[in-house]
């Protein structure tokens, strides 16, 4: 294999797309593809085994979820860079593969040349956006890094027993059996319920369950299980 | 001379009036009457749209390191440089970057 080469694997849901584009990028010179899957799984082990420089995964489609794809490559801990292809102004998921640890994102609108230049670019260890879809992603992370830092500040605002009861709420346990637990009147428990639903600004458990689970917020202040 | 750190929790802002605009696959920057005055490549194009008063230059530099394999240290020259390009151009509400 040429030193210059950039070797790809292939991943997407539809079988057709993957071959046409096999055909597409393997007939320029620079590019070689070392394997397609149409599942998310047999992608990774495919990268896993073949360690290509790039991974180029299509976006969300019935029955494939590419943003996981793209978190599994990146789980996997090889120099292998990911790039997803989506659809053009599709901001929701170029965030998502962004936050999945994306290296680049080229859109479905995008010709065959400008997906050879992604993959070389990825390759050389920059990174690839839609020039038109930059400032928006900026904007987008901004709000999200705001939301999080939100999110952060209202639940340190909780006291330790707010944060003990919490925890007991999040794992599906009823006001009874958490006083049980934590050796509080149900009475308190309902009282401490309460304010943490006030502090995080939700309106029932499960909210509050999703809030921190959407901000992963036992994992970073190392409480539970995580 | 050292020139002096600007603050990084300013919130640049362009002057009202002023907008993007794509002439002959180049992005300008115009103003009200529409008279070009400046170019810029698609990171400064980027930029200036987050220069709208609300989003400290912190800000501009932790989402260009989300979205970019350069260092903060790299990110904040580079964003600090182009917000330098945009006052001398007169394009921004003073700041002193």
């Amino acid at each position: 294999m040429a030193a210059n080469t950039t070797t790809v694997v292939l991943g997407g849901g539809m079988p057709a797309v993957l071959e046409v584009l096999d055909f597409a990028l393997s007939r320029r010179p620079g590019v070689a593809i070392l394997g397609w899957d149409t599942s998310v799984q047999g992608t990774v082990d495919k990268v896993a085994a073949r360690s290509p420089d790039v991974a180029l995964v299509c976006a969300d489609l019935p029955d494939w979820d590419g943003i996981k794809g793209c978190t599994d490559i990146k789980r996997l801990g090889t120099p292998t860079r990911v790039i997803v292809v989506g659809s053009e102004g599709d901001q929701g998921t170029l965030i998502s593969a962004v936050k999945a640890g994306a290296d680049g994102y080229v859109t479905v609108a995008d010709s065959v040349d400008d997906l050879v230049g992604a993959l070389h670019q990825v390759h050389r260890g920059e990174s690839r956006i839609p020039p038109l879809m930059l400032g928006s992603l900026l904007r987008g992370l901004i709000e999200l890094r705001r939301e999080d830092d939100a999110a952060l500040e209202r639940f340190a605002s909780l006291g330790n027993r707010e944060r003990e009861v919490l925890v007991e709420l999040v794992a599906g346990l009823d006001h009874h059996t958490i006083a049980t637990k934590l050796h509080l009147s149900p009475h308190t428990v309902r009282t401490h319920t309460q304010n943490i639903l006030t502090k995080l600004g939700v309106h029932s458990r499960l909210e509050a369950a999703r809030f921190v689970f959407e901000h992963d917020l036992f994992s970073r202040f190392g409480i539970g299980d995580g | 001379m050292r020139e002096p750190m600007p603050d990084t929790t300013l919130r640049p802002c362009h002057l009202p009036g002023t907008r993007l605009e794509q002439r002959g696959g180049r992005v300008i920057v115009c103003d009200a009457d529409g008279k070009a005055m400046l170019a810029l490549n698609e990171s400064a194009a980027a930029l200036w749209e987050l220069c709208d008063g609300s989003t400290t230059i912190d800000e501009m530099v932790m989402a260009i390191c989300d979205v970019s394999s350069i260092s903060a240290h790299q990110a904040r020259d580079d964003v600090e440089r182009t917000l330098a390009e945009f006052e001398r151009a007169g394009l921004l509400l003073a700041i002193g970057v």
